[in-house]
């Protein structure tokens, strides 16, 4: 009888222990006990999971949830999450970023959801807040899946990889443009505030954008900027074809940039801030080394 | 009239009076279908119960709590909404379509559509949230109020509203609508582009009960108020003098139908994005089956437009579980073909 009661007793405190109650970026605390059904939103939080390994927990994310290669249901596109398709999965907790979730369209979903009694964690916005942003989202998720010590080994292992990056950075900054294509003919500059500038600023070069959001891509404004180097996405560089049609793209050829062959592609996820930011950092910032020295 | 006329008259009357007879059952058919049909499955039973269930009716079938949740915040009032939106998108397609005297006018024309996206897309670009997560809605419906009543003045001719220039004063409106959405779409970031673009194509998934209740006064003056027209609007197919010698009040019509469409038009854009189509078509579609009498073809279409937009949501929500279609593209989708096909048919009926 004692022992059945001593049994229970640690029981209790057992399942207390893995409760979690986290407060969300809007304010908002969500409480968590070892989430089995998880709807992860925004592709740095699909991420995320995957690397605290509790991948298995996800039941459904949006179009971007894409890296690493899985088979998770996707609800939609990430501006206009519905709340049917979302409760249809039976999530214990729906998890997203405060960026996401600001959309418009979303705000309602939001609010829908909370109203048919789901539980709904904000992250930190995913585009901003850099490295650090990353780190705070992480620990919250470690938090929710109580693996607290995995998320601080894992934010450790960004500040080596970070040192690695300061030891190889380029001693000459180069000028950089982020350039997002969609196709040949056209594209959109990245400026001074999200992951592309800060992306650029921990691989050591300077972003030549000096304006804020995006900007359409103009011949003119390109060659004016005269960037030594040119970023584009995997998607963007497929999207207009190869490097020599990189080239042939409006004021390309006329920058240093163009001139010396120098584009360099990163992984698609770089947009929304995560967790490989530091190893897109590492790789960019050896090229630039061994190309500018 | 003419001795083969009369058969064909009498005809629609038995049509007519047998639409009006088949299209409520129909709105309550697709309401039914409607609500128990999503990506949350409730079956008929759990439906009924978790309705009854506030009266103290024991439950018939059992259901969670997380069912009940569903079916009245967020299933019920999108189907209240979808009813809304089509009843008062397709009585102001058919008002206009009076008022022109031309099957091809809806309310679009009167710049409620692009006058709504234009202030939708500066709202968001510009950044206007003075009123929290309706600012949008709210910038919507002023701006489809400001360029009706543009465009009203414009065709204003001495006091008389010209309705020839109104149709012109609308296309150049439009366009100068459509440009300064366009460049808003230039200026805007990646983020507020999905916004404009999604807004553009329309959704109920937005629907609260504040929602519905923001939209409800407004649609149903439109949807209540101008059946009061079709005797004005019948007279009008004699031409306006014509409607004149038959003792209509033809500026003071004119004014109060373009107030009603712009009023309850509005209010649907503001809510549920630009949907298009169903104030074309509904009306059009049901004038092949009943005739050209605004008597039947005004309430009828509010009924038609109705049970199409329940429907068109219900397959915007179903189609790609668990993500949603845009309505905008499923009424162009579904609906486009079969008023081709339909018009094929008609054609070769009525001669038209």
């Amino acid at each position: 009888m004692k022992g059945k009661l001593l049994a229970l007793t640690a029981l209790a405190l057992l399942s207390a222990a893995s409760a979690a109650s986290i407060k969300g970026a809007d304010g908002v605390t969500v409480e968590v006990t070892n989430p089995k059904r998880v709807v992860a939103l925004n592709a740095t939080t699909v991420e995320l999971i995957y690397r605290l390994g509790k991948q298995a927990t996800i039941v459904g994310t949006d179009i971007t949830g894409t890296y690493p290669p899985n088979k998770i249901p996707s609800v939609g596109h990430w501006a206009q999450l519905p709340a049917e398709g979302i409760i249809a999965l039976k999530p214990d907790v729906v998890i997203g970023t405060a960026d996401n979730f600001a959309m418009p369209s979303n705000v309602k979903t939001v609010e829908q959801l909370r109203a048919a009694g789901v539980k709904v964690l904000v992250l930190p916005a995913s585009d901003r807040g850099g490295l650090d942003g990353v780190k705070a989202r992480l620990n919250m998720l470690g938090q929710v899946y109580n693996v607290q010590s995995a998320a601080t080994s894992l934010s450790k292992s960004f500040d080596t990889t970070m040192q690695a990056v300061k030891a190889n950075q380029p001693k000459t900054a180069p000028k950089v443009v982020f350039l997002y294509a969609h196709g040949p003919a056209s594209g959109m500059l990245y400026g001074t505030d999200g992951g592309a500038n800060e992306l650029i600023t921990l691989a050591g070069g300077k972003n030549a954008a000096t304006f804020k959001d995006t900007k359409e891509l103009t011949a003119e404004a390109l060659v004016a900027m005269n960037p030594d180097a040119i970023i584009m996405l995997t998607r963007g560089m497929e999207a207009v074809g190869n490097l020599d049609a990189v080239l042939k793209m409006p004021g390309v050829a006329q920058t240093n940039a163009g001139r010396n062959r120098r584009v360099y592609t990163v992984d698609d996820s770089v947009r929304w801030i995560g967790p490989r930011l530091p190893e897109f950092a590492l790789k960019l910032a050896r090229e630039w080394k061994a190309d500018f020295r | 009239m003419t001795a083969a006329a009369a058969p064909v008259l009498s005809r629609q009357r038995t049509r007519a009076a047998l639409v009006l007879l088949a299209l409520p059952l129909l709105l309550v058919g697709a309401v039914v279908l409607a609500v128990g049909t999503g990506a949350v499955p409730i079956t008929p039973g759990q439906v009924l119960s978790i309705l009854l269930a506030p009266l103290g009716v024991s439950p018939l079938q059992g259901y969670d709590e997380q069912q009940a949740a569903v079916l009245w915040a967020i299933r019920l009032p999108r189907v209240a909404l979808g009813i809304l939106v089509g009843a008062g998108l397709a009585i102001a397609g058919a008002a206009m379509q009076g008022l022109f005297r031309n099957p091809l006018a809806d309310p679009g024309l009167l710049g409620i559509s692009s006058g709504a996206s234009l202030a939708a897309a500066m709202s968001v670009v510009l950044g206007f949230h003075a009123f929290g997560m309706y600012s949008l809605p709210a910038a919507a419906f002023v701006g489809s109020l400001l360029s009706t009543a543009l465009i009203y003045l414009l065709s204003q001719d001495r006091g008389r509203v010209n309705v020839t220039t109104m149709l012109l004063a609308g296309i150049a409106i439009n366009a100068l609508c459509g440009a300064g959405t366009g460049l808003m779409t230039f200026l805007a970031t990646d983020e507020q582009l999905r916004t404009i673009t999604f807004w553009n194509l329309g959704s109920l998934g937005g629907a609260t009960w504040p929602t519905v209740l923001s939209a409800l006064p407004l649609i149903m003056l439109g949807v209540l108020v101008l059946p009061l027209t079709a005797r004005a609007l019948n007279a009008f197919m004699l031409g306006e003098s014509g409607a004149a010698h038959l003792g209509i009040p033809v500026q003071g019509v004119k004014w109060l139908i373009v107030t009603l469409v712009a009023l309850s038009v509005g209010a649907g854009v503001a809510v549920a994005g630009t949907i298009g189509f169903v104030g074309l078509v509904v009306p059009h579609l049901l004038r092949l089956v009943t005739g050209p009498n605004h008597r039947t073809l005004l309430p009828a279409s509010a009924l038609l437009g109705a049970t199409l937009l329940v429907l068109a949501d219900l397959v915007s929500r179903t189609v790609a579980v668990p993500a949603e279609v845009p309505i905008g593209i499923v009424t162009a989708l579904l609906g486009a073909p079969f008023f081709l096909y339909l018009l094929r048919q008609g054609r070769r009926e009525t001669g038209l």
